[in-house]
């Protein structure tokens, strides 16, 4: 949004001069006829966001990372703020004020312009999630499957997986034809920059948007990057098109936003965090979801980031978060550092609404899975008791260290629906008994390359699973049919 | 005839015309508060004492009538939070405007506006003529330069 002083200034006939300048926040004498979140230009080209009114008065948020002067000049342009918006967008990185982040490769005009605050859509233009929203990674697909439209928020320690987890995610969605909206937000350079390169080489830059504040810039432009982040995503759903936003992390905007607050000297609550934090991000959530548009439907998929030190999840800002989310996806540091990946701690974890998205045989193998790792997470407890241990228990801690060895997604970003169907067909029903523990993953990415490779083994495959409705049923034709020595394993 | 106190410290606001009359006026209340506080003798010594001819002259009316020095400290304060609540009116003009000048502008302004009003004159050569105003926040372009300005980008001197 770039808005040239003078203008603005015969337009509206009203002149403000800068008193004070406090962290990102600027004191403004004058612009009697102000009005909240009203944006305004100084006379340098720079511009901030009205946050509140004095009787002579103006509290600015401003968005220049250098400090403004005393008595430089502000003039009302009597807009809210919007950013621009369409398919230019698509393989770009930009701030949060919609401006691209590298001058060499400036944005064309767009026509468009939506504002950044806007109220969530009501019940009428809402639809049921009932389609998945797959990961790519089959611990999560199997056991926490998501819908489109869901918000599902991803906790855990710093350096735990979770942008690794999310990346897959973006990865999955995007060669299922969404789009991808990635806000970086309060990160350092360098982590955004393997991000991108990361999504550079997977090939789907062109399909993604990326909407950058990082740790340098001032709270203001850190405050509002997520909205930036949704409301690319709701122009992109309006075209009918599902979308995958993801906000890496909240509680880095939750901290700017404190940091805000507290510099206006609003009264600190708790943790001094102010006292609408939960309205700040909920606003924001109740903008995903699955909707009815004139384009048909469109799903906004919202992936929220938080932080949560030490795996203390009952932090105010994690607990704010995971109520107004569908569900949380639980990263933990302990089974980190065992190995685990994705370190996701499958009893913690929670997904309210995927589970409606999921076929038959799906939900059935989620059940079936959830049952059964809870009871080998007892047996465990009771096998290092050294007391000898049945042939049937010693199957089931077999079976279990096969089943470990496929959800852990070391080697491969993604895996398809249907192979992850297929292959927990394979182990359930004891196709791999005689193989070692360390052939597995060969196996498993030999599967995945015939299916990505070879479209007869793709849809021989798809096939077999679309016509399997239950997990006995699959176990069965997997043992009578010749799916197995037609794609030879 | 004792005159209310309110009454001449009106008068003395009343005889500010710009800032900087405000500015110069604050500067020697200060100086004078604090010399009221240092030093011993009558409060009407200790004024001429201070502060300049011209200053101590428009104050010694208000203070020669009380000796007591809190009283003095008090009617100080009185004008100074008075002047400072004083409505200032920036104005920019294409040339430096005599005292005359400058006392002109002022009872015109005080005239149309009907209250006291401080001028904040600045220079700016580039408006040609004419002059720009800010007052309360409302901002008022009546520059030659951008007359000209509209005149070039309507098409107007073309016709």
């Amino acid at each position: 949004m770039k808005l040239d002083f003078e203008t603005y200034l015969s337009k509206t006939g009203e002149i403000g001069f800068v008193e004070r300048t406090i962290s990102s926040l600027v004191y403004v004498q004058g612009l009697p006829g102000a009005k909240p979140e009203e944006v305004v230009v100084f006379e340098n080209g720079e511009i901030g966001q009205v946050l509140t009114l004095g009787e002579n008065s103006a509290e600015i948020l401003g968005f220049s990372k250098k400090p403004l002067r005393a008595d430089t000049k502000v003039a009302r342009t009597d807009r809210v703020f919007e950013i621009p918006v369409g398919v230019e967008l698509l393989g770009t990185t930009i701030n949060s004020l919609g401006h691209s982040i590298d001058p060499t490769k400036p944005l064309p005009p767009l026509r468009e312009f939506r504002p950044i605050n806007t109220v969530p859509s009501g019940i009428q233009t809402r639809a049921k999630i009932k389609t998945p929203c797959d990961t790519g990674v089959t611990l999560v697909d199997l056991m926490i499957p998501l819908g489109r439209g869901q918000r599902e928020l991803i906790i855990g320690d710093q350096k735990t997986g979770k942008s690794r987890f999310l990346l897959r995610t973006l990865l999955t969605q995007v060669k299922q034809g969404a789009i991808g909206v990635y806000a970086s937000i309060g990160k350092s350079q360098m982590g955004t920059r393997q991000i991108e390169e990361w999504v550079r080489r997977a090939g789907i830059t062109d399909q993604s948007v990326f909407v950058v504040a990082g740790a340098g810039d001032g709270a203001g432009m850190i405050y509002l990057a997520p909205y930036t982040a949704m409301t690319i995503a709701e122009y992109f759903r309006d075209q009918g098109k599902n979308v995958l936003v993801i906000l890496d992390d909240l509680s880095i905007h939750a901290k700017a936003y404190r940091e805000i607050a507290l510099s206006a000297r609003r009264f600190p609550g708790r943790n001094s965090y102010p006292g609408d934090i939960f309205y700040t991000h909920a606003r924001l959530l109740e903008r995903a979801g699955n909707f009815k548009t004139a384009s048909g439907e469109g799903a906004i998929t919202c992936l929220p980031v938080i932080e949560a030190a030490q795996g203390d999840i009952t932090g105010y800002i994690q607990t704010n978060v995971m109520s107004m989310t569908d569900g949380h996806i639980l990263f933990d540091h302990t089974l980190f550092a065992e190995g685990r990946r994705p370190a996701v701690d499958i009893f913690l974890s929670v997904t309210r609404v995927g589970r409606q998205a999921q076929s038959d045989l799906k939900r059935e193998i989620g059940h079936i899975l959830f049952t059964f790792m809870r009871q080998m997470d007892r047996l465990h407890s009771f096998a290092t008791f050294g007391a000898e241990l049945s042939d049937n228990v010693k199957h089931s801690l077999d079976k279990e260290s096969r089943l470990m060895q496929f959800f852990d997604q070391t080697a491969y970003d993604s895996i398809p629906s249907s192979v992850q169907i297929f292959i927990f067909g394979l182990i359930w029903g004891d196709f791999w008994s005689e193989k070692k523990l360390s052939e597995i993953p060969a196996l498993v990415q030999k599967i995945i390359f015939l299916y990505e490779a070879q479209e007869a083994v793709r849809k021989r495959i798809d096939e077999f699973i679309k016509s399997s409705n239950s997990v006995e049923s699959l176990v069965n034709r997997l043992k009578f049919s010749t799916v197995l020595t037609d794609i030879i394993i | 005839m004792n005159k209310d106190p309110n009454n001449r410290i009106d008068e003395i606001i009343h005889t500010l015309q710009t800032r900087e009359d405000r500015d110069a006026l604050i500067e020697s209340l200060q100086e004078l508060k604090n010399a009221l506080f240092r030093q011993h003798g009558d409060v009407k010594e200790v004024l001429q004492r201070n502060i300049s001819h011209d200053t101590s002259r428009m104050l010694e009316g208000i203070l020669s009538e009380s000796n007591d020095r809190n009283t003095a400290q008090e009617l100080l304060e009185e004008i100074k939070a008075r002047s400072e609540k004083l409505l200032v009116l920036q104005l920019e003009l294409p040339f430096e405007p005599s005292d005359k000048n400058i006392e002109a502008i002022h009872e015109w302004v005080e005239k149309s506006l009907g209250k006291d009003v401080l001028l904040d004159i600045s220079l700016d050569r580039s408006l040609a003529g004419g002059a720009r105003i800010v007052l309360a926040g409302r901002y008022f372009q009546y520059s030659l330069s951008q007359k000209v300005d509209e005149i070039i980008t309507s098409g107007e001197h073309r016709q």
